[in-house]
């Protein structure tokens, strides 16, 4: 089932008229998972924030298939300092219930909060300072607290970087999980080939010269700048 | 002790200011707008003294100037931190030096500035009492009913931003019930001592919480602990309620970040 696609998408400058890219077609259907790749600064990002609404093309369209009110949930690379001031993972997962007046948890909610800790592996940790945690269990963290919101859609920006291999296999086999189980879709911005060859069904390669999209078998890594096994 | 009226009035409405001061103080620490509070009580001090100048309740004379502020603070986007740091200050210049100005106009005796600077609890007016009755229940009433966002907004403001399509509605609530419970806790330590009652108890607070309800619940029984032997010690000392609320509130702070 088609979720999203992308017609003819084309990103200007605002100020210099010059493009990021044009003609960038490119689709996402359920249960797929999508890597976003190219060079640093290509505008991968203002991608994703046209696809997440918050921004708009120059020309072309990205069209919502199946659902219009399309959730996605977004995974930040970067979370303003959790050690300023660090709540139970359990309850910065939970923070993600941002909505509805009741101060507390409804019973469901709970029960479902329990679940997404568990599908994350972080049953075991859930009272534990956030702070405290691993690179490899705070990105499982911020990865449950997008999932709490049941979305559609799941944007990962980076969210490989600066783990470790265990770890950020750790992660991708939860994403697959999700994936498996709660019939999502996963849209993955990554310079780690490594991940992008193992774990995604399609690529999109945004450069200035224009995109590329396919299964990710086609992928040829030597068009990315810093392509290889062991990029950082 | 409660046998005086003045009394039993100090207390009923000290108990609501240091709930309320509690509650709202998480999210002011958690959102590192302790400055802005502070500013905001200036501004406060810059009300009042108009109000009296002008011979209407200080109450309302804060609460006008710093619900006004605090909705035009909302619709500026602060940008770079360092620079809205700088004009705020300014900001605050100007605060201080209108109230300055309107106390010496309006040629009150001493003790009106005092008690606008440093609190009037023991003397507060009837008609005042039932003002801070209903914008303290008022203040509570919002934030349980936007606890969930506000909480999101507080304490991961990365996620926040892209979870609530109202994120910039959230911001101007709460600086709105920001404006409002500095206006209300002034009446109790001053607008120059507002950070006592509104960063300390929940500054300790969350040096002990791990979950944000326990943050909460703890401030309020921080501020409460410190409002209600404020007003005690000072009853029996006529030393000034501010001066024991101040010590005790920072005594608390500094055995919380020592056994922290």
């Amino acid at each position: 089932m088609r979720i999203l696609t992308g017609k003819d998408v084309g990103i200007q400058f605002a100020d210099n008229k010059r493009w990021l890219y044009r003609h960038v077609d490119f689709h996402l259907d359920s249960s797929q998972i999508l890597a976003l790749v190219g060079d640093n600064g290509v505008g991968k990002t203002t991608l994703i924030r046209a696809i997440m609404g918050q921004r708009a093309l120059t020309e072309g369209e990205l069209v919502r298939d199946h659902a219009q009110d399309l959730r996605i949930g977004y995974v930040p690379q970067y979370h303003d300092d959790i050690g300023a001031f660090p709540l139970h993972i359990a309850d910065f997962v939970g923070l993600s219930y941002d909505r509805g007046l009741l101060p507390w948890l409804r019973r469901s909610e709970k029960e479902h909060l329990e679940h997404v800790l568990n599908e994350a592996n972080l049953t075991e940790i859930a009272n534990e300072r956030i702070d405290r945690a691993s690179g490899g269990e705070k990105q499982r963290a911020f990865l449950a607290q997008a999932m709490i919101q049941d979305p559609d859609v799941l944007i990962l920006d980076e969210a490989t970087a600066n783990l470790d291999n265990v770890a950020k296999f750790a992660l991708m086999d939860v994403v697959k999980h999700y994936r498996d189980h709660h019939d999502l879709s996963v849209i993955m911005v990554s310079h780690d080939l490594d991940i992008v060859e193992r774990y995604s069904d399609n690529y999109l390669l945004l450069s200035p010269d224009g995109a590329e999209f396919g299964p990710i078998a086609d992928l040829d890594t030597s068009k990315l700048e810093e392509g290889g096994r062991d990029h950082v | 002790m409660f046998n005086y009226p003045f009394m039993q009035n100090a207390y009923v409405v000290g108990t609501l200011i240091a709930i309320v001061s509690g509650f709202i103080g998480v999210f002011v620490v958690a959102r590192s707008m302790s400055f802005l509070a502070h500013v905001l009580s200036e501004i406060g001090f810059a009300g009042a003294s108009f109000a009296l100048f002008m011979g209407w309740s200080p109450l309302l004379g804060m609460l006008g100037f710093t619900l006004v502020s605090s909705a035009s603070i909302g619709q500026l986007d602060m940008g770079d931190e360092r620079r809205s740091e700088s004009t705020v200050s300014a900001v605050s210049s100007v605060a201080i030096g209108l109230g300055i100005a309107f106390l010496a106009l309006s040629q009150k005796n001493a003790s009106s500035a005092t008690s606008i600077l440093f609190g009037s609890i023991f003397s507060i007016s009837h008609a005042n009492i039932v003002q801070v009755i209903i914008l303290t229940l008022a203040v509570l009433l919002v934030g349980v009913v936007l606890y969930r966002p506000l909480r999101h907004v507080a304490f991961d403001h990365a996620t926040a931003v892209d979870s609530l399509p109202y994120v910039k509605m959230v911001d101007v609530v709460f600086l709105v019930l920001m404006a409002t419970t500095v206006a209300v806790s002034a009446q109790v330590v001053g607008s120059l001592l507002i950070f006592i009652l509104m960063t300390l108890p929940a500054s300790a607070a969350m040096r002990w919480g791990r979950r944000v309800s326990h943050m909460i619940g703890l401030a309020i029984i921080f501020a409460l602990v410190g409002v209600w032997g404020a007003l005690a010690l000072s009853y029996w000392t006529n030393v000034p309620v501010s001066f024991f609320i101040a010590m005790i509130e920072s005594m608390i702070y500094f055995a919380s970040t020592a056994a922290r």
